[in-house]
Protein backbone atom coordinates (compact mmCIF):
# COMPACT_ATOMS: atom_id res chain seq x y z
CA UNK A 1 0.00 0.00 0.00
CA UNK A 2 1.26 3.42 -0.97
CA UNK A 3 1.28 5.86 1.95
CA UNK A 4 1.40 9.61 1.56
CA UNK A 5 2.10 11.54 4.74
CA UNK A 6 1.31 15.07 3.63
CA UNK A 7 1.55 16.65 7.08
CA UNK A 8 -0.04 20.10 7.01
CA UNK A 9 -1.16 21.62 3.71
CA UNK A 10 -3.34 24.57 2.60
CA UNK A 11 -6.97 23.90 3.53
CA UNK A 12 -8.20 23.46 0.00
CA UNK A 13 -5.51 20.85 -0.72
CA UNK A 14 -6.48 18.80 2.32
CA UNK A 15 -9.84 18.14 0.67
CA UNK A 16 -8.73 18.12 -2.96
CA UNK A 17 -6.03 15.49 -2.54
CA UNK A 18 -8.18 12.38 -2.41
CA UNK A 19 -10.37 13.55 -5.27
CA UNK A 20 -7.26 14.00 -7.40
CA UNK A 21 -5.80 10.65 -6.39
CA UNK A 22 -9.11 8.89 -7.07
CA UNK A 23 -9.30 10.36 -10.53
CA UNK A 24 -5.73 9.47 -11.41
CA UNK A 25 -5.85 5.98 -9.92
CA UNK A 26 -5.45 3.31 -12.56
CA UNK A 27 -7.32 0.02 -12.53
CA UNK A 28 -5.29 -2.63 -10.76
CA UNK A 29 -3.07 -0.19 -8.89
CA UNK A 30 -2.37 -0.63 -5.18
CA UNK A 31 -4.44 1.03 -2.44
CA UNK A 32 -3.37 4.48 -1.32
CA UNK A 33 -3.51 5.89 2.20
CA UNK A 34 -3.16 9.61 2.89
CA UNK A 35 -2.86 11.44 6.21
CA UNK A 36 -3.11 15.20 6.18
CA UNK A 37 -4.29 18.21 8.18
CA UNK A 38 -5.35 21.67 6.98
CA UNK A 39 -3.34 24.77 7.77
CA UNK A 40 -6.44 26.91 8.35
CA UNK A 41 -9.96 26.06 9.54
CA UNK A 42 -12.58 25.59 6.82
CA UNK A 43 -16.06 24.26 6.31
CA UNK A 44 -17.00 21.40 4.05
CA UNK A 45 -20.51 20.46 2.95
CA UNK A 46 -21.66 17.04 1.73
CA UNK A 47 -21.96 16.38 -1.99
CA UNK A 48 -25.74 16.69 -2.17
CA UNK A 49 -26.31 19.37 0.45
CA UNK A 50 -27.75 22.81 -0.21
CA UNK A 51 -24.83 24.85 1.08
CA UNK A 52 -26.85 28.04 1.28
CA UNK A 53 -29.24 26.31 3.64
CA UNK A 54 -26.57 24.78 5.85
CA UNK A 55 -23.85 27.42 6.06
CA UNK A 56 -23.80 30.98 7.38
CA UNK A 57 -22.11 32.22 4.25
CA UNK A 58 -21.85 35.86 5.37
CA UNK A 59 -20.14 34.88 8.60
CA UNK A 60 -17.71 32.56 6.85
CA UNK A 61 -16.84 35.25 4.32
CA UNK A 62 -16.35 37.86 7.04
CA UNK A 63 -14.08 35.53 9.00
CA UNK A 64 -12.18 34.35 5.93
CA UNK A 65 -13.26 30.75 6.51
CA UNK A 66 -13.19 28.88 3.21
CA UNK A 67 -16.21 26.75 2.29
CA UNK A 68 -15.84 23.71 0.06
CA UNK A 69 -18.00 20.89 -1.22
CA UNK A 70 -16.70 17.33 -1.13
CA UNK A 71 -17.76 14.54 -3.45
CA UNK A 72 -18.58 12.45 -0.39
CA UNK A 73 -21.95 12.53 1.32
CA UNK A 74 -23.13 13.52 4.76
CA UNK A 75 -23.47 16.87 6.47
CA UNK A 76 -21.59 20.12 6.87
CA UNK A 77 -18.48 19.89 9.02
CA UNK A 78 -16.00 22.32 10.52
CA UNK A 79 -12.45 21.15 9.88
CA UNK A 80 -9.19 22.40 11.33
CA UNK A 81 -5.64 21.49 12.24
CA UNK A 82 -6.72 19.54 15.33
CA UNK A 83 -8.07 16.83 13.04
CA UNK A 84 -5.83 14.31 11.32
CA UNK A 85 -7.69 13.38 8.14
CA UNK A 86 -7.18 9.94 6.66
CA UNK A 87 -8.16 9.04 3.12
CA UNK A 88 -8.07 5.47 1.90
CA UNK A 89 -8.46 4.77 -1.81
CA UNK A 90 -9.25 1.27 -2.99
CA UNK A 91 -9.03 0.53 -6.71
CA UNK A 92 -11.44 -2.40 -6.76
CA UNK A 93 -13.94 -2.76 -3.97
CA UNK A 94 -17.06 -4.77 -4.78
CA UNK A 95 -18.84 -5.41 -1.47
CA UNK A 96 -21.60 -3.61 0.36
CA UNK A 97 -21.19 -0.22 1.97
CA UNK A 98 -21.82 -1.72 5.40
CA UNK A 99 -19.09 -4.32 4.89
CA UNK A 100 -16.66 -1.66 3.69
CA UNK A 101 -17.06 0.32 6.90
CA UNK A 102 -16.90 -2.84 8.96
CA UNK A 103 -13.51 -3.77 7.50
CA UNK A 104 -11.92 -0.37 7.24
CA UNK A 105 -13.01 1.24 10.49
CA UNK A 106 -11.16 -1.43 12.42
CA UNK A 107 -8.02 0.60 11.75
CA UNK A 108 -9.01 3.92 13.33
CA UNK A 109 -10.83 2.11 16.16
CA UNK A 110 -7.72 0.09 17.06
CA UNK A 111 -5.52 3.18 16.70
CA UNK A 112 -7.71 5.02 19.19
CA UNK A 113 -7.55 2.07 21.55
CA UNK A 114 -3.76 1.98 21.37
CA UNK A 115 -3.79 5.65 22.35
CA UNK A 116 -5.89 4.67 25.37
CA UNK A 117 -9.28 5.82 24.05
CA UNK A 118 -12.00 3.17 24.44
CA UNK A 119 -13.37 3.59 20.92
CA UNK A 120 -15.67 1.21 19.09
CA UNK A 121 -17.38 1.04 15.71
CA UNK A 122 -21.10 1.67 15.76
CA UNK A 123 -22.60 0.65 12.42
CA UNK A 124 -23.01 1.93 9.88
CA UNK A 125 -20.15 4.41 10.08
CA UNK A 126 -19.81 6.04 13.47
CA UNK A 127 -16.80 5.67 15.73
CA UNK A 128 -17.90 6.21 19.30
CA UNK A 129 -16.59 6.28 22.84
CA UNK A 130 -19.58 5.15 24.86
CA UNK A 131 -22.45 7.46 23.88
CA UNK A 132 -20.15 10.02 22.23
CA UNK A 133 -18.99 10.22 18.65
CA UNK A 134 -15.30 10.74 17.92
CA UNK A 135 -14.66 11.93 14.37
CA UNK A 136 -16.68 11.32 11.25
CA UNK A 137 -16.34 8.99 8.29
CA UNK A 138 -17.75 8.81 4.78
CA UNK A 139 -17.42 6.86 1.56
CA UNK A 140 -17.90 7.45 -2.14
CA UNK A 141 -17.21 6.09 -5.55
CA UNK A 142 -15.02 8.69 -7.30
CA UNK A 143 -13.97 7.80 -10.84
CA UNK A 144 -12.95 4.14 -10.59
CA UNK A 145 -11.91 4.27 -6.93
CA UNK A 146 -13.79 3.53 -3.78
CA UNK A 147 -12.81 6.24 -1.35
CA UNK A 148 -13.33 6.09 2.39
CA UNK A 149 -12.39 9.07 4.51
CA UNK A 150 -12.34 9.97 8.17
CA UNK A 151 -10.41 11.79 10.84
CA UNK A 152 -8.67 11.28 14.12
CA UNK A 153 -10.18 13.94 16.30
CA UNK A 154 -7.39 15.24 18.48
CA UNK A 155 -9.46 18.23 19.61
CA UNK A 156 -12.58 20.02 18.41
CA UNK A 157 -13.82 23.60 18.54
CA UNK A 158 -17.54 23.13 19.17
CA UNK A 159 -18.32 26.83 19.35
CA UNK A 160 -16.59 27.49 16.02
CA UNK A 161 -18.60 24.62 14.45
CA UNK A 162 -21.88 25.99 15.79
CA UNK A 163 -21.00 29.45 14.48
CA UNK A 164 -20.36 28.54 10.84
CA UNK A 165 -23.66 26.70 10.49
CA UNK A 166 -26.86 28.45 9.59
CA UNK A 167 -29.21 28.02 12.53
CA UNK A 168 -32.73 29.33 13.06
CA UNK A 169 -32.08 31.09 16.37
CA UNK A 170 -29.50 31.74 19.08
CA UNK A 171 -31.50 29.45 21.35
CA UNK A 172 -30.99 26.72 18.78
CA UNK A 173 -27.27 27.51 18.58
CA UNK A 174 -26.97 27.22 22.37
CA UNK A 175 -28.68 23.85 22.23
CA UNK A 176 -26.37 22.77 19.43
CA UNK A 177 -23.27 23.65 21.46
CA UNK A 178 -24.72 21.81 24.44
CA UNK A 179 -25.63 18.80 22.28
CA UNK A 180 -22.23 18.59 20.61
CA UNK A 181 -20.61 18.83 24.01
CA UNK A 182 -22.82 16.03 25.25
CA UNK A 183 -22.51 13.78 22.22
CA UNK A 184 -19.00 14.36 20.91
CA UNK A 185 -15.60 13.66 22.32
CA UNK A 186 -11.97 13.99 21.29
CA UNK A 187 -8.62 12.43 22.11
CA UNK A 188 -7.80 15.45 24.25
CA UNK A 189 -11.05 15.21 26.17
CA UNK A 190 -10.56 11.50 26.82
CA UNK A 191 -6.87 11.57 27.69
CA UNK A 192 -6.03 15.10 28.78
CA UNK A 193 -2.28 15.56 29.06
CA UNK A 194 -1.75 11.88 28.30
CA UNK A 195 -2.90 12.49 24.70
CA UNK A 196 -0.30 11.38 22.16
CA UNK A 197 1.39 13.82 19.81
CA UNK A 198 -0.05 14.22 16.31
CA UNK A 199 2.95 12.34 14.95
CA UNK A 200 2.44 9.40 17.31
CA UNK A 201 -1.30 9.29 16.64
CA UNK A 202 -0.66 9.32 12.89
CA UNK A 203 1.92 6.57 13.21
CA UNK A 204 -0.48 4.35 15.16
CA UNK A 205 -3.21 4.93 12.60
CA UNK A 206 -1.00 4.03 9.66
CA UNK A 207 0.18 0.85 11.38
CA UNK A 208 -3.41 -0.20 12.00
CA UNK A 209 -4.39 0.43 8.38
CA UNK A 210 -1.51 -1.78 7.26
CA UNK A 211 -2.71 -4.52 9.62
CA UNK A 212 -6.40 -4.16 8.69
CA UNK A 213 -5.62 -4.43 4.99
CA UNK A 214 -2.88 -7.03 5.44
CA UNK A 215 -0.52 -4.87 3.40
CA UNK A 216 2.97 -3.53 3.78
CA UNK A 217 3.25 0.21 3.79
CA UNK A 218 5.72 2.07 1.63
CA UNK A 219 6.10 5.81 1.80
CA UNK A 220 5.49 7.72 -1.37
CA UNK A 221 5.21 11.25 -2.67
CA UNK A 222 2.70 12.96 -4.89
CA UNK A 223 3.96 13.10 -8.44
CA UNK A 224 4.06 16.37 -10.37
CA UNK A 225 0.97 15.28 -12.32
CA UNK A 226 -0.89 14.41 -9.12
CA UNK A 227 -0.05 17.81 -7.60
CA UNK A 228 -1.39 19.46 -10.74
CA UNK A 229 -4.64 17.57 -10.36
CA UNK A 230 -4.80 18.49 -6.64
CA UNK A 231 -4.58 22.11 -7.72
CA UNK A 232 -7.42 21.61 -10.20
CA UNK A 233 -9.66 20.06 -7.53
CA UNK A 234 -8.69 22.69 -4.94
CA UNK A 235 -10.04 25.31 -7.33
CA UNK A 236 -13.14 23.33 -8.25
CA UNK A 237 -14.28 22.14 -4.82
CA UNK A 238 -13.96 25.62 -3.31
CA UNK A 239 -15.35 27.55 -6.27
CA UNK A 240 -18.48 29.37 -4.98
CA UNK A 241 -20.30 28.35 -8.15
CA UNK A 242 -19.71 24.72 -7.25
CA UNK A 243 -20.31 25.13 -3.52
CA UNK A 244 -23.47 27.21 -3.76
CA UNK A 245 -24.80 25.78 -6.99
CA UNK A 246 -28.56 25.64 -7.40
CA UNK A 247 -30.62 22.72 -6.48
CA UNK A 248 -29.20 19.67 -4.87
CA UNK A 249 -31.18 17.19 -2.96
CA UNK A 250 -30.20 16.51 0.61
CA UNK A 251 -32.65 18.64 2.55
CA UNK A 252 -33.74 17.26 5.85
CA UNK A 253 -35.42 18.96 8.76
CA UNK A 254 -33.35 19.62 11.85
CA UNK A 255 -29.63 19.17 12.34
CA UNK A 256 -27.99 15.81 12.86
CA UNK A 257 -25.75 15.75 15.90
CA UNK A 258 -24.72 12.15 15.41
CA UNK A 259 -26.22 8.89 14.08
CA UNK A 260 -29.66 8.92 15.66
CA UNK A 261 -29.50 12.23 17.53
CA UNK A 262 -31.15 15.24 15.87
CA UNK A 263 -31.87 18.80 16.93
CA UNK A 264 -34.99 20.64 15.74
CA UNK A 265 -36.67 23.99 16.11
CA UNK A 266 -40.31 24.68 15.39
CA UNK A 267 -41.89 28.12 15.36
CA UNK A 268 -45.55 29.02 15.52
CA UNK A 269 -46.95 32.50 15.57
CA UNK A 270 -49.89 32.28 17.96
CA UNK A 271 -52.21 35.24 18.67
CA UNK A 272 -50.46 35.61 22.05
CA UNK A 273 -46.93 35.64 20.65
CA UNK A 274 -44.26 33.55 19.04
CA UNK A 275 -43.86 29.97 20.29
CA UNK A 276 -40.43 28.41 19.85
CA UNK A 277 -40.06 24.71 20.57
CA UNK A 278 -36.45 23.51 20.42
CA UNK A 279 -36.04 19.79 20.96
CA UNK A 280 -33.49 17.04 20.57
CA UNK A 281 -34.46 13.51 19.67
CA UNK A 282 -32.53 10.32 20.16
CA UNK A 283 -33.77 7.13 18.53
CA UNK A 284 -37.10 8.88 17.94
CA UNK A 285 -37.54 9.68 21.62
CA UNK A 286 -37.45 13.21 23.08
CA UNK A 287 -34.01 13.71 24.59
CA UNK A 288 -34.25 17.39 25.48
CA UNK A 289 -37.06 19.93 25.11
CA UNK A 290 -37.16 23.71 25.50
CA UNK A 291 -40.34 25.75 25.14
CA UNK A 292 -39.66 29.47 24.82
CA UNK A 293 -41.14 32.45 23.06
CA UNK A 294 -42.37 35.98 23.59
CA UNK A 295 -45.63 35.03 25.29
CA UNK A 296 -46.86 35.89 28.81
CA UNK A 297 -47.80 33.35 31.44
CA UNK A 298 -49.88 33.63 34.61
CA UNK A 299 -49.17 32.78 37.27
CA UNK A 300 -45.54 33.55 36.53
CA UNK A 301 -44.38 30.04 37.42
CA UNK A 302 -41.56 28.82 35.17
CA UNK A 303 -41.46 25.48 36.99
CA UNK A 304 -44.67 24.51 35.17
CA UNK A 305 -42.96 25.04 31.81
CA UNK A 306 -40.01 23.03 33.07
CA UNK A 307 -42.33 20.25 34.11
CA UNK A 308 -43.90 20.26 30.61
CA UNK A 309 -40.40 19.89 29.13
CA UNK A 310 -39.41 17.11 31.50
CA UNK A 311 -42.65 15.26 30.88
CA UNK A 312 -41.82 14.89 27.21
CA UNK A 313 -38.24 13.72 27.73
CA UNK A 314 -38.11 9.96 27.30
CA UNK A 315 -41.43 9.91 25.41
CA UNK A 316 -41.79 8.97 21.72
CA UNK A 317 -41.60 11.87 19.26
CA UNK A 318 -45.32 12.19 18.59
CA UNK A 319 -47.58 15.20 18.13
CA UNK A 320 -50.44 13.71 20.15
CA UNK A 321 -48.16 13.40 23.18
CA UNK A 322 -47.03 17.00 22.73
CA UNK A 323 -50.66 18.13 22.55
CA UNK A 324 -51.53 16.17 25.69
CA UNK A 325 -48.59 17.58 27.65
CA UNK A 326 -49.47 21.08 26.42
CA UNK A 327 -53.05 20.54 27.51
CA UNK A 328 -51.92 19.64 31.01
CA UNK A 329 -49.61 22.64 31.09
CA UNK A 330 -52.44 24.98 30.15
CA UNK A 331 -54.60 23.60 32.93
CA UNK A 332 -51.97 24.77 35.42
CA UNK A 333 -51.04 28.12 33.92
CA UNK A 334 -52.50 30.47 31.36
CA UNK A 335 -50.39 31.46 28.39
CA UNK A 336 -52.27 34.42 26.94
CA UNK A 337 -53.35 33.80 23.35
CA UNK A 338 -51.72 30.37 23.14
CA UNK A 339 -53.53 27.03 22.92
CA UNK A 340 -52.32 23.44 23.19
CA UNK A 341 -52.99 23.14 19.47
CA UNK A 342 -50.61 26.07 18.83
CA UNK A 343 -47.84 24.27 20.72
CA UNK A 344 -48.57 21.08 18.78
CA UNK A 345 -48.31 23.11 15.57
CA UNK A 346 -44.87 24.44 16.59
CA UNK A 347 -43.78 20.84 17.04
CA UNK A 348 -45.16 19.84 13.62
CA UNK A 349 -43.47 22.82 11.97
CA UNK A 350 -40.09 21.67 13.27
CA UNK A 351 -40.38 18.47 11.30
CA UNK A 352 -41.88 19.93 8.13
CA UNK A 353 -39.42 21.19 5.56
CA UNK A 354 -41.67 23.74 3.93
CA UNK A 355 -42.17 25.58 7.20
CA UNK A 356 -38.62 25.14 8.39
CA UNK A 357 -37.10 28.36 9.61
CA UNK A 358 -33.96 27.51 7.65
CA UNK A 359 -34.69 29.13 4.34
CA UNK A 360 -32.35 29.51 1.42
CA UNK A 361 -30.24 32.62 1.17
CA UNK B 1 -37.78 -12.94 -12.92
CA UNK B 2 -34.75 -14.87 -11.67
CA UNK B 3 -33.40 -14.78 -8.15
CA UNK B 4 -29.65 -15.02 -7.72
CA UNK B 5 -28.04 -14.79 -4.26
CA UNK B 6 -31.24 -13.16 -3.04
CA UNK B 7 -31.11 -10.53 -5.81
CA UNK B 8 -34.03 -10.17 -8.22
CA UNK B 9 -33.01 -10.11 -11.90
CA UNK B 10 -35.70 -9.85 -14.57
CA UNK B 11 -34.81 -12.09 -17.53
CA UNK B 12 -35.77 -9.61 -20.23
CA UNK B 13 -33.45 -6.71 -19.26
CA UNK B 14 -30.00 -5.98 -20.66
CA UNK B 15 -27.38 -5.82 -17.93
CA UNK B 16 -23.98 -4.21 -17.52
CA UNK B 17 -23.02 -6.49 -14.67
CA UNK B 18 -19.81 -4.72 -13.61
CA UNK B 19 -21.74 -1.51 -13.10
CA UNK B 20 -25.00 -3.01 -11.79
CA UNK B 21 -27.20 -1.10 -14.22
CA UNK B 22 -29.88 -2.25 -16.64
CA UNK B 23 -31.27 -1.13 -19.99
CA UNK B 24 -34.67 -1.90 -21.45
CA UNK B 25 -35.35 -1.22 -25.13
CA UNK B 26 -38.91 -0.09 -25.73
CA UNK B 27 -41.18 -0.28 -28.75
CA UNK B 28 -40.71 3.40 -29.60
CA UNK B 29 -36.96 2.95 -30.00
CA UNK B 30 -36.06 4.59 -26.69
CA UNK B 31 -34.20 2.78 -23.91
CA UNK B 32 -35.08 2.92 -20.24
CA UNK B 33 -32.14 2.85 -17.79
CA UNK B 34 -32.06 1.92 -14.13
CA UNK B 35 -30.06 0.39 -11.32
CA UNK B 36 -30.30 -3.27 -10.47
CA UNK B 37 -31.56 -4.80 -7.26
CA UNK B 38 -27.89 -5.61 -6.62
CA UNK B 39 -26.90 -1.94 -6.81
CA UNK B 40 -29.63 -0.75 -4.45
CA UNK B 41 -28.82 -3.54 -2.05
CA UNK B 42 -25.10 -2.68 -1.99
CA UNK B 43 -25.81 1.01 -1.49
CA UNK B 44 -28.46 0.69 1.22
CA UNK B 45 -31.36 3.10 1.63
CA UNK B 46 -31.04 5.87 -0.93
CA UNK B 47 -31.69 9.37 0.44
CA UNK B 48 -30.85 11.59 -2.54
CA UNK B 49 -30.87 11.18 -6.30
CA UNK B 50 -29.57 13.97 -8.51
CA UNK B 51 -30.13 13.28 -12.21
CA UNK B 52 -28.54 14.77 -15.32
CA UNK B 53 -30.46 17.35 -17.26
CA UNK B 54 -32.88 16.60 -20.02
CA UNK B 55 -31.50 16.65 -23.55
CA UNK B 56 -27.99 15.98 -22.31
CA UNK B 57 -25.98 13.71 -24.58
CA UNK B 58 -24.18 10.99 -22.70
CA UNK B 59 -21.49 8.59 -23.85
CA UNK B 60 -21.81 5.01 -22.65
CA UNK B 61 -20.42 4.76 -19.09
CA UNK B 62 -20.89 8.45 -18.37
CA UNK B 63 -22.84 9.44 -15.30
CA UNK B 64 -26.62 9.58 -15.64
CA UNK B 65 -26.72 11.08 -12.17
CA UNK B 66 -25.45 10.71 -8.64
CA UNK B 67 -27.04 9.18 -5.60
CA UNK B 68 -26.45 9.21 -1.90
CA UNK B 69 -27.40 6.47 0.46
CA UNK B 70 -27.09 6.92 4.21
CA UNK B 71 -23.34 6.51 4.10
CA UNK B 72 -22.20 6.51 0.51
CA UNK B 73 -22.13 8.64 -2.66
CA UNK B 74 -21.77 7.25 -6.15
CA UNK B 75 -22.64 7.88 -9.76
CA UNK B 76 -24.95 5.92 -12.04
CA UNK B 77 -23.18 5.08 -15.30
CA UNK B 78 -25.44 4.77 -18.30
CA UNK B 79 -25.18 1.46 -20.18
CA UNK B 80 -26.38 3.13 -23.35
CA UNK B 81 -25.10 6.19 -25.18
CA UNK B 82 -27.54 8.80 -26.41
CA UNK B 83 -29.67 11.76 -25.47
CA UNK B 84 -31.55 11.93 -22.19
CA UNK B 85 -35.17 12.44 -23.22
CA UNK B 86 -36.78 11.87 -19.82
CA UNK B 87 -35.68 11.71 -16.21
CA UNK B 88 -37.62 10.16 -13.38
CA UNK B 89 -38.77 13.29 -11.56
CA UNK B 90 -40.55 11.22 -8.91
CA UNK B 91 -37.19 10.10 -7.50
CA UNK B 92 -36.47 13.60 -6.26
CA UNK B 93 -39.31 13.46 -3.77
CA UNK B 94 -38.88 9.80 -2.94
CA UNK B 95 -35.39 8.50 -3.77
CA UNK B 96 -35.97 5.26 -1.89
CA UNK B 97 -38.26 4.20 -4.75
CA UNK B 98 -35.05 2.81 -6.25
CA UNK B 99 -34.75 0.51 -3.24
CA UNK B 100 -38.36 -0.55 -3.39
CA UNK B 101 -38.91 -0.97 -7.12
CA UNK B 102 -35.60 -0.78 -9.04
CA UNK B 103 -37.05 -2.20 -12.26
CA UNK B 104 -40.36 -0.35 -12.26
CA UNK B 105 -41.16 3.02 -10.71
CA UNK B 106 -37.50 3.37 -9.68
CA UNK B 107 -36.26 3.78 -13.29
CA UNK B 108 -33.60 6.50 -13.71
CA UNK B 109 -33.56 8.00 -17.21
CA UNK B 110 -34.97 7.38 -20.68
CA UNK B 111 -32.47 7.63 -23.51
CA UNK B 112 -32.83 8.12 -27.27
CA UNK B 113 -29.94 5.83 -28.11
CA UNK B 114 -27.18 6.89 -30.48
CA UNK B 115 -26.43 3.32 -31.47
CA UNK B 116 -28.41 0.76 -29.51
CA UNK B 117 -27.19 -2.15 -31.65
CA UNK B 118 -23.59 -1.39 -30.68
CA UNK B 119 -24.36 -0.85 -26.99
CA UNK B 120 -26.59 -3.91 -26.82
CA UNK B 121 -23.68 -6.06 -27.96
CA UNK B 122 -21.77 -4.97 -24.84
CA UNK B 123 -24.59 -5.99 -22.49
CA UNK B 124 -25.93 -9.39 -21.42
CA UNK B 125 -29.51 -10.60 -21.32
CA UNK B 126 -31.74 -13.67 -21.08
CA UNK B 127 -30.57 -16.92 -19.47
CA UNK B 128 -26.94 -16.32 -20.44
CA UNK B 129 -27.17 -12.81 -19.02
CA UNK B 130 -28.52 -14.08 -15.71
CA UNK B 131 -25.74 -16.66 -15.66
CA UNK B 132 -23.11 -13.96 -16.26
CA UNK B 133 -24.60 -11.96 -13.41
CA UNK B 134 -24.59 -15.07 -11.20
CA UNK B 135 -20.86 -15.51 -11.86
CA UNK B 136 -20.20 -11.87 -10.98
CA UNK B 137 -22.18 -12.09 -7.73
CA UNK B 138 -20.46 -15.31 -6.72
CA UNK B 139 -17.00 -13.96 -7.59
CA UNK B 140 -17.61 -10.85 -5.48
CA UNK B 141 -19.46 -12.69 -2.72
CA UNK B 142 -22.49 -10.43 -3.08
CA UNK B 143 -25.76 -11.33 -1.40
CA UNK B 144 -28.80 -9.10 -1.59
CA UNK B 145 -30.78 -8.25 1.52
CA UNK B 146 -33.50 -5.77 2.18
CA UNK B 147 -32.30 -2.19 2.24
CA UNK B 148 -32.20 -0.79 5.73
Amino acid sequence: MRYLNLGTVPSTYSQAVYHALAESMATGSEPVLVTVSPEQPYVCVGYHQLASREIDRDYCEQQGIAVGRRMVGGGAVYLDHDQIFWHLLLPSYTGTVDALYHEILKAPVLAYRKMGVAASHRPVNDIVVGPRKIGGTGAAQIARSTVIVGSILMDFDIVAMSRVLRVPSEKFRDKMVQSLDEYMTTVRRELGNAAPSREDATHLLVQEFAAALGQDIHNGFLSREEWDLVEVYAQKLFDPDFVYQGERGLVQPGVKILGDVHLYEGIYKAPGGLIRLVFRTRQDVFDDVALTGDFFITPMDISKIERFQQKLVGQPVDDALVARAADELLKQITIWGVTAENIRQAFLNAQALETSTLSSR
Amino acid sequence: MSEVNGCNLPDDLYYWVEKHVWAKPEADGTVLVGMTDVAQSLAGKIVVVSLRSLNKTLARGKSAGTLESGKWVGSIPTPVAGTVIAINEDLKGKPSTINEDPYGTGWIIRVQPANWEADMAELVTGPSGIEAYREKLSADGIQCGSAS
